[in-house]
């Protein structure tokens, strides 16, 4: 329990629920069981989201193509199920497949031509984008499983069932980070790349996984959504790109890469989303809540700043640690 | 090649490990030419050497970083070629770096067996990783629980952590590199026992460091490096004096061009003076003063705090203390843009490739850079031809070897890339300048050519810092001898120009670091006598 | 071994970096072509009007991509700065009813300010460019939105309809290609005739070494910021002119432009290095080659995927570019640099 409490986002999902309390005693909306529904529908999404994003952090590298890859995935599973009647199943493994997919080829033309994940996944993620808008002609599917829609809206009480799955997705990108061999050689990679190599752990290969494992989350987010927009829209994805970064970094994943703190993306989510609705319901407009977004990320990383500003000293390029002491006598 | 082949080392004991006889050689200029490092199973050798003596590129050829272009490497007396550092691992040599390689964020355990952690149906499992690792822990002393994260150990711990996992490696042959240099007394201690402990359990150690006192208290033999040579080739340590160590090192006499003392000397007003600083980096009561004209050589060994000195009078890092005056009047420089802007101070950087030049920018780019703000226009606007009349002449002067001014740097030997470094802060016309390290890795003619430069700087008025390992450049060229040890002025020496004596009283002071310094000796006789004062006040 | 200067050199090496200029001239060429034999109207004077009008703003969003670029940083705020400069210009032009002399001012001081900010943020804090701008970007966008409630604004401004409407000697020249040529040769004049622009190049090529040479990085650094956020201002005013009905959401599609004219023109993200006439040539490159997609006839919802393609090709057409320049200007000098680094590692 200590343990629990000394973590990153403790803090931050204490103050979020105390506001939260406050809320629902001032304003007559937020307290209901609907409006925390559909904050936690939102949080779900959100949560899956910056899973993809942190998993490619974790190996200090960044992926733009998260939202690219759940929009062709989004237009592959609709397209699968309205278009050329596949079952619910088929049109979903084939979607994820694709993800996985997407994200290898990401993956590895990072290492193959030694780039920088930044410029690769911009241009990769709007060729996906378009893609999905090529096939479609621009035109979402609106036959929609319904399956998904009720995994999308389901809901008992405040209770969605979108939570389901996000909860299972922390929890799976959380233990696998914690427990497989593959997840502490991405971790090693992204720590100390130099140690890692030393002990023969292979950065190509992190990086490859790394893409392919968000990949795989953003197929996954993109067949949650489906269900909550009730359609099948190449559009999917198109404003997940801060959203994407703001999760993971105010969740406490250090953008140098070496930690991915799972259930902290998903605090970042809950955060995020209510802070999304509170806005709302206050009447304030939406667009506040993008600034609010951004207000936010640099909250987290200054925080993380000035923590780890206590630990070093501040030197220009070089650590003194040629500096010995001199032995007594 | 060896001057002093040891006579008590029975020739029957066969070495455990043996670098025999390599040379290696960097595009053309050698790092290694013949150079021999041979241990006996249960001992601590001692690897001692300076700057650009070879140190390294030993070390990395007995881990597999390197390939000799010549000699052998034998195990066991059976020749082994490692061709990648894994190779060098499976025949059992680990090496310890003196860069942390660890995973901050990972646990002591874990980090032990970094890539071949424990599984258990395919699941890392922690219980076990600790159980391992525990028995490596607590074999170098490292009482902490295993699952303790690595980002809470001190320097120390950290060190004794990678020992401990060289060990786990099964390594018959452990290569410490500086392992002490940023370690406390209490951890040396500690340090000292494992080793010792190690040794008797036989294992071949190869303790690195520049730390006299503390090769003494560990090490058995010792072999010295000098310009990729042995100059002691495993001598037993209680054969050899202090003093002699260092002489091994520095090198002893040989031929001297014109030496200091023949150059015209008119020390005029003092250019820079440091009065009692201390800095961020642990100097303290740091004097020094530079006068126009003169050459100051500050000399040490590695790790005394002098490139750090430098980084402070340039900002680079702060000066937490005393004063700095340029000219006579208390300075405060916040960063070189300061220094060069309103007190023409110079640095020449011993760190060429990252620091002294742009690598992928024209020569004439990179020699101008410090002349810029001088040469444009009121509005800003510049040209390379308004550039190239301060580019030029420095190059000219410095004689570099190129085919045109906008060729890259990076095309340039080391030598002439030195040579451009330096160049800039001609251009700039600094009043101090302050060299660092600028004759390491460069070839001979270039050697010369800096060192031209230097005394040609002083004649012009200019003053002048030279920071140098190489205590023959430093008696060759330097008016006055600052010697540092420990972040601190150990002596301030004048400078007769002959090697012999003033070797002399360099080595003493650095060998009495702790203690007073005392008169000097009587083969120091010619030596200013003024020469052996304390650190004077202001 | 010409590598610096071998501008019309190998084929093999015409399409990235310092050959950027006559690769995108050749492929210009064939784009070109194919389209005026594959469609009919692409050489039409409304086709070429529009070709000029999009390419125009797209080089100054290359230019303002590029001011970081080269300082080894990124601005992935472009857009949010042109919805908080689109949304001052339509407010001060139709709110306040200011005069286009005062507004325009107003609307590049704003965007030189709003850079400016983030620059100031990211040299107090330290952190990387890309995280302050990301923020920035949620910000601003965000507050425009915010503050100007989605209102639209509609621009009635004679000066600015003929900038972005009018015609410039031929029916076919738009006379904002005029504004983005005089912006490309002032980027021009900083980047190789003065010593701002040198230094910015020295800074992004290798910041310690320029700190060492006494360079006041920090005040080069702000400098790029906020003539990044001036060239983005200046995009905006061009978006507006021809747009005209404009609100805060101006700017949400511009990142990839940006990116892309300032990569395909031979900006190497790595900083230190620039083409202007590169950056000129990749923006007409690229909506020729959207407009004669449109030409032939390809729906307009297939028109994002070359954008993404085009960016990937160039990006590993320049890499292979820069690996084959290094293997090749890397041969005789890597043994003397190689001397110098063993042993440079020992030191404190």
């Amino acid at each position: 329990m200590r343990r629990l409490l000394s973590t990153q986002w403790a803090p931050l999902l204490a103050a979020t629920i105390l506001a939260g309390i406050v809320l629902g005693f001032v304003t007559r909306q937020f307290g209901t069981a609907f409006n925390i529904y559909t904050i936690l529908q939102t949080a779900a999404i959100y949560a899956a989201i910056g899973l993809a994003q942190m998993v490619v952090l974790a190996v200090a590298d960044m992926s733009l193509a998260v939202g690219g890859i759940a929009g062709l995935v989004t237009i592959t599973v609709g397209g699968l199920y309205d278009a050329q009647h596949c079952s619910v199943a088929a049109a979903v493994a084939a979607g994820l497949g694709l993800g996985l997919a997407c994200g290898l080829v990401n993956g590895l033309i990072i290492v193959g031509m030694n780039l920088s994940g930044f410029i690769v996944t911009l241009a990769t993620g709007t060729a996906f984008t378009g893609i999905a808008y090529g096939i479609t002609s621009a035109i979402p599917y609106s036959t929609i499983p319904p399956a998904l829609v009720s995994l999308g809206q389901g809901r008992v009480s405040f209770f969605s069932f979108l939570l389901l799955p996000a909860i299972a997705l922390t929890i799976a990108v959380g233990a696998g980070f914690r427990w497989l061999p593959i997840g502490r050689s991405l971790l090693a990679v992204g720590g100390n790349r130099e140690a890692a190599l030393l002990s023969g752990i292979s950065r190509a290969r992190a990086i490859v996984v790394a893409h392919a494992a968000s990949g795989l989350l953003a197929g996954i987010t993109a067949v949650m959504y489906i269900g909550v927009l009730r359609s099948a829209t190449p559009a999917t994805g198109s404003d997940w790109l801060i959203i994407s970064f703001a999760v993971p970094i105010i969740g406490g994943t250090a953008l140098v890469g070496g930690e991915a703190p799972a259930m902290g993306c998903f605090v970042a989510a809950l955060v995020l989303a209510a802070i999304n609705d509170v806005l709302i319901v206050l009447n304030v407009n939406t667009e506040a809540v993008q600034m609010a977004e951004g207000l936010l990320i640099f909250a987290a990383v200054i925080s993380g700043k000035l923590g780890q500003r206590i630990h070093g000293p501040s030197l220009m390029w070089r650590k003194p640690a040629a500096r010995g002491r001199v032995r007594a006598s | 090649m060896s001057e002093n082949v040891p006579a008590d080392v029975p020739e029957a004991v066969p070495s455990r490990f043996a670098i025999n006889d390599v040379w290696k050689s960097f595009g053309g200029v050698a790092a290694l030419s013949g150079a021999s490092l041979r241990l006996l199973p249960g001992e601590i050798h001692a690897l001692i050497g300076e700057n650009g003596a070879g140190k390294s590129t030993l070390i990395n050829i007995a881990t597999g970083v390197h390939r000799p272009d010549r000699g052998r490497v034998l195990m066991e007396g059976r020749e082994v070629h490692f061709v990648t550092p894994g190779a060098a691992a499976a025949h059992g040599v680990a090496v310890v770096h003196q860069e942390r390689n660890l995973v901050r964020k990972f646990s002591l355990a874990e980090n032990l067996l970094l890539g071949r952690q424990p599984l258990t149906g395919g699941v890392v499992s922690y219980r076990r990783m600790a159980d391992e690792a525990r028995p490596w822990l607590e074999r170098v002393g490292l009482d902490l629980d295993p699952l303790t994260e690595a980002s809470c150990l001190s320097p120390g711990q950290a060190q004794l952590l990678e020992i401990a996992k060289a060990l786990s490696q099964r390594c018959r042959v452990l290569l410490l590199d500086e392992p002490t240099s940023s370690i406390t007394d209490t951890e040396f201690d500690h340090l000292r026992g494992i080793l010792t402990e190690l040794r008797d359990a036989g294992t071949s150690i190869v303790f690195v460091s520049h730390k006299l006192e503390e090769v003494y208290a560990l090490c058995s033999r010792i072999t010295v490096l000098r310009d990729g040579r042995n100059v002691l080739d495993g001598a037993p340590l209680s054969g050899v004096s202090q003093p002699e160590i260092v002489r091994a090192m520095v090198g002893r006499p040989i031929e001297l061009r014109a030496g200091g003392s023949s150059r015209k000397r008119r020390a005029g007003a003092p250019r820079l003076e440091l009065c009692g600083v201390s800095t961020e980096f642990g100097h303290r009561g740091v004097d020094l003063t530079v006068r126009s004209g003169e050459i100051i050589g500050l000399y040490g060994l590695v790790g005394a705090g002098r490139t750090e000195l430098a980084r402070c009078i340039m900002g680079l890092g702060r000066i937490t203390g005393g004063e700095l005056r340029v000219n006579g009047q208390p300075a405060r420089i916040r960063n070189p843009y300061d220094a060069l802007r309103h007190h023409r101070i110079g640095y020449v950087s011993e760190d060429r490739k990252d620091e002294g030049l742009i690598i992928s920018h024209s020569i004439s780019r990179n020699v101008g850079i410090t002349v810029w703000d001088k040469v444009k226009h009121r509005m800003g606007w510049i040209s390379e031809k308004r550039a190239r009349l301060h580019v030029e002449p420095p190059l000219q002067r410095l004689n570099v070897k190129m085919h045109r001014l906008s060729q890259p740097v990076g095309s340039l030997s080391g030598g002439n890339q030195q040579k451009v470094s330096a160049a800039k802060w001609i251009a700039a016309e600094a009043e101090l300048l302050i060299f660092d390290e600028p004759t390491v890795g460069i070839d001979v003619a270039a050697k010369d050519a800096m060192h031209r430069l230097i005394v040609e700087l002083a004649e012009d008025g200019t003053g002048l810092l030279l920071i140098s390992s190489d205590l023959r450049e430093v008696v060759q060229l330097a008016d006055r001898i600052l010697v540092m040890g420990d972040f601190r002025v150990l002596a301030d020496l004048a400078n007769s120009g002959e090697y012999a004596p003033t070797s002399e009283l360099v080595m003493r002071a650095i060998t009495q670091a702790t203690s007073q310094i005392q008169a000097p000796a009587a083969g120091a006789s010619r030596a200013d006598q003024s020469g052996l004062a304390e650190p004077a006040g202001p | 071994m010409p590598i610096a200067g071998g501008r019309f050199g190998r084929l093999d090496v015409v399409f990235g970096g310092q050959t950027s200029a006559f690769g995108l001239v050749l492929l210009i060429g064939l784009t070109w072509t194919a389209f005026t034999l594959a469609g009919s109207g692409f050489l039409s004077s409304f086709n070429l009007f529009s070709i000029g009008q999009l390419a125009a703003r797209d080089a100054v969003l290359g230019m303002a991509q590029a001011m970081l670029v080269v300082a080894a940083r990124m601005n992935l705020a472009v857009g949010g700065i042109g919805a908080v400069c689109t949304s001052l210009l339509g407010f001060l032009l139709v709110s306040v009813a200011a005069p286009l002399w005062l507004a325009v001012p107003l609307v590049c001081a704003g965007g030189v300010l709003a850079a400016l900010l983030m620059g100031w943020v990211e040299l107090t804090t330290g952190l990387s460019s890309f995280v302050v701008t990301l923020a920035f970007l949620s910000v601003y966008a965000g507050g425009a939105l915010l503050v100007t409630g989605g209102r639209q604004f509609q621009i009635t401004s004679q000066a600015l309809t003929v900038l972005g409407s009018g015609t410039l000697l031929s029916p076919a020249l738009c006379p904002l290609v005029a504004v983005a040529i005089a912006c490309g040769m002032v980027c021009w004049l900083l980047y190789f005739r003065s010593s701002l622009g040198w230094k910015m190049l020295a800074v992004g090529a290798n910041e310690r070494a320029a700190r060492v040479s006494g360079i006041n990085v920090p005040w080069v650094v702000l400098a790029a910021y906020g003539l990044s956020g001036l060239l983005c201002a200046i995009a905006a005013i061009m978006n507006a002119s021809y747009e005209l009905n404009v609100n805060a959401g101006f700017g949400a599609d511009w990142l990839l432009p940006s990116f892309i004219a300032a990569v395909l023109g031979g900006v190497a993200l790595t900083g230190g290095e620039v083409s202007v006439a590169g950056i000129l040539l990749a923006a007409l490159f690229y909506d020729s080659l959207q407009s004669g997609l449109t030409i032939i006839n390809v729906p307009s919802y297939w028109i994002e995927l070359p954008q993404g393609l085009v960016l990937l090709v160039a990006v590993l057409l320049d890499q292979l570019r820069r690996r084959r320049a290094r293997s090749r200007h890397r041969a005789p000098a890597v043994g003397a640099q190689a001397a110098a680094e063993p042993e440079a590692a020992v030191s404190p």
